[in-house]
């Protein structure tokens, strides 16, 4: 889907490279939940993406607002990501939305006066091209915090500022210009100050907040209240911490791998081929012995979110067609590049449909690679494959 | 197609095709009585008098006659547009007519940007904001003809959607609890970052589950009205129709696309006009008046942009001219220039920006003008109308 045959001038049509993709992806992991994980990978994308562009062609100044570990605390909740230039700062609003119909700014950034920023962008990501290198970062308008308070549209359903894209400039070719001409020109409207919460007041909000059952946390109590606690780093690294324990159980998997379509060819979402893998991991060293041509070969990268490393391990499958409609399985998990030995107390472990553990295995400190015995299924079985360590753990879901 | 020459006929006829050509001019017969009788009143019978009477009524009163005429006024914009749009983004799907339709389909937006203290007629602007408005539709049809339900709605933005919801005809407690249903749906589908570029699947069991559960515990506390709690196949179905409103919305088909048709849908039309109109006729000439001089200022502008075109280097101005004037696609041009699209794209932005900037210089210098955000909007328009409109300026001087 060649659409970046629309970039027009006017607006900045900045490409993704992989390199960006895969530290993104990879800071990503860190949030609790997939939402927020791609929440996160959106905003970093487009926030390494833009900040090349002005820094390549405008000037060094720009940098990002706040440490990469701050970033994660705010994604886990809100939107948004901040560069500063100089002092004034400009807000990226990334969406995947098409339509150019309105920017929404949620309110944390537009109320909280730690928070305000001078200009906002309009960004649409557009990751779904069919080639890796058609990934790309639209910029299509931009507007004031001024012009957001003054024309915007407060939609208390889901706390954000809206303007219409009426509203906004959608010439970028003034943004830069308008940027350094008219440093004196308002842009910013007066915000009234939050009140600082007590710290066991903080903590009462803070506890209820991080529980499980709160879908919307930045919706579940008074903007007042949210806003106190969320500007506080403090409060809002807590808050994520206490949110990582409380959503840690083992992530629903959302799809269930086909294991048989991997003799059509079929590649699904996070599975590689072995050569793939090998060129992103040359000193990968794998032992999968096939006994026959037609076994297939597929890897995979797991994050465990265990501390202090959060590593990643790579978990490869084969599959070997035998008699009577039976599959032959096996299954190792090997460490990425980084290090020679799988994560010490690392298991392995087959579990049936029931939940039964069938098999199991654990990594000894030094050992390359850990792997299940060979097992077969016909097709149709349901198994899952579980990998942890420490109370983190990673289940997928399988259908022969 | 035959431009019109006819006052009368420039204000009150339409296009009609046959097949995929232009094939007549139909006059609707209400609109010809309307401008009979306006020119009983004032006798310039010049066109641009004309569109900026009519602008300003449909400004005033946003009466539906005065949006008529201007539709029928802009039917060569939008059949020029429709037919440059088909020579730089060629497409099976949408034939010349189709292309005229969508453009016409816009007026109403081109009629409210269009800014007359900027200088430059309707005509001319229609020219420029129609070929951009087709761009765009293109651009975003592109992207939702072929994706599923489920990659529309995560592409759609709410502004859009409760729009769609609006006109679906859903009553304000129905269009929360969709609205709703919608954000748990965006929370819960997402695709992760290391699943490269494949599509998300569609949703399955586990997922529809997981977001009723989200829905049925969020709903007593995010909705005015809770509502009963919902199973997994009702939010499926209720999120499929939301697709298929916002389709129907945003994306119909474009024979079914409103047109004011000859004759048809032609609404509340004045046959007189109030006697209170005449001063305001008289104050359209004085601002005709205006309007020209301002066209002095803007022979000047042109010599200052022509000087600052030639201070950019040659592949830069040859890109430009590439652009504007071959009206080439940025990956046409990489292809002819030997250069990445990236760097296609980048070049024209700079080479935009480095001359808005010596625009804005040169507005401080001889208009003493010290540049606001809002001059520079205005510059920035001037800029890319003269760009466009221009022919000549990518000749080098004593080359």
């Amino acid at each position: 889907m060649m659409t970046s045959l629309f970039a027009i001038p006017t607006e900045w049509w900045l490409d993704i490279s992989a390199h960006q993709r895969t530290q993104s992806q990879q800071q990503s992991q860190r949030q609790a939940t997939p939402g927020s994980r791609w929440t996160a990978y959106l905003n970093q994308l487009s926030l390494d993406v833009i900040l090349a562009w002005l820094q390549e062609n405008y000037t060094h100044e720009a940098q990002a607002w706040l440490s990469s570990a701050d970033r994660a605390t705010i994604w886990e909740f809100v939107n948004g990501a901040a560069i500063t230039l100089g002092d004034k700062r400009i807000l990226l609003m990334p969406s995947e939305v098409t339509d150019d119909a309105e920017l929404e700014v949620p309110q944390e950034w537009v109320d909280l006066p730690d928070w305000v920023a001078d200009y906002y962008l309009a960004v649409q990501v557009q990751l779904e091209g069919e080639q890796p290198d058609e990934a790309w970062v639209r910029v299509w308008g931009y507007t004031t915090h001024h012009a957001l308070k003054t024309d915007g549209r407060y939609d208390a359903s889901d706390r954000t500022y809206c303007l219409d894209a009426e509203h906004l400039t959608r010439d970028l070719t003034t943004f830069w210009v308008t940027f350094q001409c008219c440093a004196t020109e308002t842009t910013r409207a007066a915000v009234a100050p939050l009140a600082e919460l007590p710290a066991t007041q903080a903590e009462s909000l803070i506890q209820r907040l991080s529980a499980a059952a709160i879908g919307f946390p930045r919706l579940s109590v008074p903007f007042t209240l949210w806003g106190s606690l969320l500007q506080q780093p403090a409060y809002r690294q807590r808050l994520f911490q206490q949110r990582q324990s409380a959503l840690g159980e083992p992530r629903l998997s959302q799809t269930l791998t086909h294991l048989s379509q991997w003799f059509q060819n079929r590649l699904e979402s996070g599975w590689q081929t072995i050569d793939a893998l090998l060129m992103a991991e040359p000193t990968l060293a794998y032992n999968l012995r096939s006994t026959s041509v037609s076994t297939e070969v597929r890897g995979k990268q797991l994050h465990l979110e265990a501390p202090p490393d959060h590593p990643t391990v790579l978990m490869f499958i084969g599959l070997t067609p035998e008699d009577d409609e039976r599959v032959g399985i096996r299954v190792q998990v090997h460490p990425t590049s980084s290090s020679p030995f799988v994560p010490a107390n690392l298991t392995l472990a087959l579990l049936s449909d029931a939940g039964e553990t069938l098999q199991a295995v654990r990594a000894t400190p030094e050992d390359n690679f850990i792997q299940l015995r060979k097992f077969r299924c016909p097709l149709g079985t349901r198994f899952c494959l579980q990998i942890a360590l420490d109370q983190y753990e990673i289940i997928e879901e399988f259908l022969v | 197609m035959r431009p019109r020459q006819d006052i009368i006929e420039i204000f009150s006829s339409f296009a009609q095709f046959e097949a995929d050509y232009f094939r007549r001019w139909i006059t609707d017969s209400r609109l010809r009585r309307s401008m009979q009788e306006g020119l009983k009143q004032s006798e310039d019978t010049s066109e641009s008098f004309w569109a900026i009477y009519w602008h300003k009524r449909w400004q005033a009163q946003a009466i539906p006659v005065a949006r008529f005429h201007l539709t029928a006024y802009l039917q060569e914009a939008g059949y020029w547009a429709a037919q440059q749009t088909q020579r730089k983004f060629p497409s099976p799907q949408y034939t010349l007519p189709d292309l005229f339709q969508i453009a016409i389909a816009e007026v109403n937006t081109v009629l409210r940007d269009y800014k007359p203290e900027r200088g430059s007629s309707l005509r001319t602007y229609a020219g420029l904001a129609f070929p951009s408005l087709l761009r765009d539709t293109l651009r975003q049809r592109q992207e939702t003809d072929i994706c599923t339900n489920w990659s529309l709605l995560r592409k759609v933005s709410k502004k859009r959607l409760l729009e769609s919801l609006h006109q679906a005809g859903l009553a304000p407690t129905s269009m929360a609890q969709h609205q709703l249903a919608w954000m748990c749906f965006k929370t819960l589908y997402v695709q992760t970052p290391s699943s490269g570029t494949t599509k998300l699947p569609d949703p399955n069991r586990a997922l529809w589950q997981a977001i009723a559960d989200l829905y049925n515990q969020e709903r007593q506390t995010q909705l005015p009205q809770p509502g009963a709690a919902c199973t997994p196949e009702q939010l499926e179905q209720w999120l499929n129709h939301c697709a298929a409103w916002v389709r129907a919305y945003l994306y119909p088909p474009v024979a079914s696309l409103n047109m004011p048709k000859a004759g048809q849908e032609s609404g509340e039309l004045q046959d007189d006009l109030p006697d209170a109109t005449y001063d305001s006729l008289l104050a359209q000439a004085i601002a005709q008046d205006e309007a020209e001089q301002r066209q002095t200022q803007r022979t000047d502008l042109s010599t200052a942009l022509m000087q600052a075109i030639q201070q950019l280097d040659a592949t830069n101005r040859q890109l430009l001219h590439l652009y504007y004037h071959e009206n080439l696609t940025q990956s046409d041009i990489a292809k002819r220039m030997e250069l990445t699209q990236v760097t296609v794209s980048r070049r024209l932005t700079k080479a935009r920006e480095a001359l808005l900037t010596a625009l804005v210089q040169w507005g401080q210098n001889t208009l003493n003008k010290p540049p606001t955000s809002n001059l520079i909007k205005d510059m920035s328009a001037a800029l890319e109308e003269w760009l466009q409109l221009r022919q000549d300026w990518h000749l080098e001087r004593g080359a």
